[in-house]
């Protein structure tokens, strides 16, 4: 029997009855065949982005990656998981991504898995002076999701953006933890999180802004907003600001639930079904964050993905 | 503001002189430090229990001595339950009604805490807690005929209020809620019950006021409030002790009920001295319509685990959290609320400001949970947070659990510093750095002033100018 580890921790627990302090899986455990994938960008010209490709039909449940970029160097980074078979699978992704000075990496994950998957998709990024980490995440199908992005912000300057975009259907279960370490002064982060839940599904998210002594003049946003199509959800959002520095700015806002009436009202007044108005409400969450994504390749999964999103009854 | 810190001058601590006294325990009874069922029994025969709250008491200690430690909050290392008297009872013959038969120390205390003069200028009722004995407890006259009881809730236990205490009594807060709720369950002493008919307005404040002058020492007061239907009620409670080198717990609970259309304000100004564990517990529940409005300044302890909760039971029932914390040198201060959305249509508004000054940790720390029987539900939850310095700190750690789709929930938080531009323009009126800092936190603060009767917002503001004073340096 594997051991069990407590995963998507958060940095400062809470109340115990809530059963958000994190998430207790069985240790998926490496071995000496895990071999760790390394790649290095050097230089701002890039004529293609790196794709990494994760093989869901295969035996491997272990994927740690380094990713090295460079000081003054750009890279694009594409990391999707699609898989279309029905076995029963679990993997584990972790990447160890170090972005040196005044250096830039965009990465982008989609996801489209049965719903017999577990995946846990694992990132952890060291920032350098200067140094810029954009991550652009769309879940769309999957069975257990767990998700966690951990940014050092060392570097004064440095700065991490996340857009997250998910749509829940068919019992799946999300679990994202994403957390900024501001240590370098004028550091910045934004966590911008959009989602769309329908019955039977599960998700918890939990964001953290923490402003360590000495990121004076760092700035730190978090944003979620998902729109419960129906009952039979299980909503949990736990989004922390921790800090102990004076000189910083923080700030965060949620808005979790149905449709405002106002908006309903609009629309229904220029001869929208209600039906129509929530497909395209939902729609619109997913499309804005997938619009962020310059691969052409990338986005079009998104965009033409199977989009009868509708409210379930 | 560049070179603002370097120009920052040094001034004096605070004086807390009007807090900072105390009197001789002399003739005190008081049983052995520590906790034991022997402990347990004699207060037990201090209190002439009933045979029922004698075994509650017992079993609580049962429950405490196995429920383990919470492990998520501030360190309570420095609380020794084997150093802590559980009940002292001061020498006095029994609760008076009149001041003027208080003894000459507990009432001088009183006195100087202004409470007396609060009771003839601006309240109904007032109940005075010295250590572990409810000392003194009046209510005017036209408020008395009116049906509202209000009186020492041992008092309630014996007479004709006997059921209705045992009916309610730590249901809300069982003793297996968390461990210090079931050390409350086993040593609690003193504190009052309150009940008001159905349609009953009472127009003025009720008051209870909690002195602990004992070193080393617990409070354990339980207050039990129902208010019936259609009826409104203001609470108010406040407290205060010396400041000792050695711990003081308080460990009390509230207990509010508020039936059908009836509605509560709650208000309270805790002031506990910097050598004091503030471990209390606070839970009403609301029925169908009803309403309970919490105010909170939290401006004293060394450690505070303190989440005033709201149980939304009936249809359209509300709450109401205004909050306040300040945590200055020496203070851990983990305060917030609860709600629990378990019924249709209702709403909760949750509104809270901290201030975390000279080291002070100030945590904000919620939850709002909505349950699948809620729907047609709102929330809306705004913290803010003020660090004045760079050696303080201040969290901010609100969850919300949500099982149903028809609901609106909204939050925001903030955190930061005060604006050095605001600074600058009251400097520019002729205000001191000192006196513009102040302004700008009492006004920060200004969500629970506005929400307290006028002397108890002047009390407010005077607290934090007394903080505020050597926030320069």
């Amino acid at each position: 029997m594997s051991e069990q580890v407590l995963i998507n921790k958060l940095p400062a627990p809470t109340f115990r009855w809530l059963k958000m302090n994190g998430s207790l899986v069985d240790e998926i455990p490496s071995d000496e065949t895990d071999e760790v994938a390394r790649f290095t960008k050097t230089g701002r010209e890039q004529d293609e982005p790196l794709r990494i490709v994760v093989d869901f039909e295969g035996d491997k449940t272990n994927y740690p990656i380094e990713i090295e970029v460079e000081d003054e160097s750009d890279g694009d980074i594409i990391l999707n998981y699609l898989s279309e078979g029905d076995s029963v699978r679990r993997l584990q992704t972790a990447v160890e991504l170090n972005i040196g000075k005044n250096s830039k990496v965009t990465m982008v994950q989609v996801q489209l898995l049965p719903k017999e998957t577990e995946l846990r998709n694992f990132i952890h990024a060291n920032l350098a002076d200067g140094a810029s980490f954009e991550l652009i995440q769309v879940v769309l199908s999957g069975g257990k999701t767990y998700i966690e992005c951990t940014s050092e912000l060392k570097g004064a300057k440095s700065r991490v953006h996340i857009e997250h975009a998910y749509l829940l259907r068919d019992s799946h279960d999300l679990d994202i933890n994403y957390v900024a370490n501001h240590y370098g002064k004028k550091t910045d982060s934004e966590m911008n999180v959009y989602g769309v839940m329908t019955e039977g599904t599960r998700k918890i998210f939990r964001g953290t802004i923490d402003f360590k002594k000495g990121c004076a003049g760092a700035v730190g946003n978090e944003k979620e907003d998902v729109l419960l199509l129906d009952d039979g959800v299980s909503n949990q959002t736990i989004p922390l600001i921790l800090c102990a520095e004076e000189d910083v700015e923080g700030n965060h806002g949620a808005s979790l639930g149905k449709l405002s009436e106002d908006v309903m009202f609009y629309l229904k007044s220029r001869g929208m079904s209600e039906e129509h108005i929530y497909q395209m409400m939902a729609r619109a969450r997913i499309e804005a964050v997938a619009a962020l994504i310059k691969d052409e390749e990338t986005r079009a999964i998104v965009i033409g993905g199977d989009r009868n999103i509708g409210k379930s009854n | 503001m560049a070179g603002t810190n370097e120009e920052k001058t040094y001034v004096e601590d605070i004086d807390r002189s009007i807090y900072d006294f105390r009197y001789d325990e002399n003739n005190a009874y008081k049983v052995d430090e520590g906790l034991t069922p022997e402990i347990v029994r004699t207060i037990s025969e201090e209190k002439n229990d009933p045979e029922w709250m004698r075994d509650f008491r017992l079993k609580s200690l049962e429950i405490f001595n196995n429920t383990e430690m919470v492990d998520w909050g501030p360190s309570i290392e420095g609380l020794d339950m084997n150093n802590i008297v559980t009940y002292v009872r001061p020498d006095t013959d029994r609760m008076q009604t009149d001041w003027e038969d208080v003894p000459e120390d507990i009432k001088d205390t009183f006195e100087r805490l202004g409470i007396p003069q609060a009771e003839r200028e601006s309240l109904a009722g007032v109940g005075a807690q010295y250590d572990s004995e409810l000392v003194y407890h009046n209510v005017r006259k036209d408020v008395e005929e009116l049906g509202v009881i209000y009186t020492d809730i041992e008092s309630a236990i014996h007479g004709e209020y006997a059921d209705m205490i045992r009916d309610h009594f730590m249901k809300l807060v069982p003793p297996t809620d968390h461990k210090f709720a079931a050390l409350h369950g086993a040593v609690w002493s003193g504190g009052s019950f309150v009940y008001v008919p159905p349609g009953v307005k009472v127009e003025i404040p009720l008051q209870s006021y909690f002195r602990l002058n004992a070193a080393g020492a617990g409070q354990f007061e339980h207050t039990l409030i129902i208010v019936d239907e259609g009826a409104d009620l203001h609470f108010i409670e406040g407290c205060s002790a010396p400041k000792y080198n050695v711990a003081n717990l308080h460990a009390g609970c509230v207990e509010l009920y508020v039936r059908e259309n009836a509605k509560l304000r709650y208000s309270t100004i805790e002031n506990w001295s910097k050598n004091m564990y503030n471990l209390n517990t606070k839970r009403c529940k609301v029925e169908k319509g009803g309403k309970v409005e919490w105010v909170s300044g939290s401006f004293g302890s060394h450690v505070s685990y303190l989440y005033p909760m709201s149980i939304l039971a009936g249809d359209g029932a509300r709450a109401e959290f205004t909050g306040v914390t300040f945590a200055g040198e020496g203070q851990n201060l983990d305060t917030g609320t609860k709600v629990l959305h378990n019924a249709p249509n209702t709403s909760s508004y949750i509104n809270t400001r901290s201030i975390s000054k000279s080291g002070g940790i100030s945590t904000f720390r919620s939850s709002v949970v909505v349950s699948e029987k809620a729907k047609g539900s709102k929330s809306a939850v705004s913290c803010q947070s003020l660090m004045l310095d760079d050696i303080s700190r201040s969290d901010t750690i609100p969850a919300m659990d949500v099982h149903t789709g028809d609901v609106d929930i909204g939050h925001e938080a903030r955190i930061g510093r005060i604006s050095e531009d605001s600074v600058f323009y009251l400097m520019s009126r002729g205000l001191s750095e000192e006196e513009a800092r102040a302004l700008i936190v009492s006004g920060f603060a200004d969500n629970v002033g506005k929400e307290l009767p006028l002397e108890y917002a002047v009390e407010m503001n005077n607290l934090i100018r007394l903080e505020m004073k050597g926030s320069i340096g």
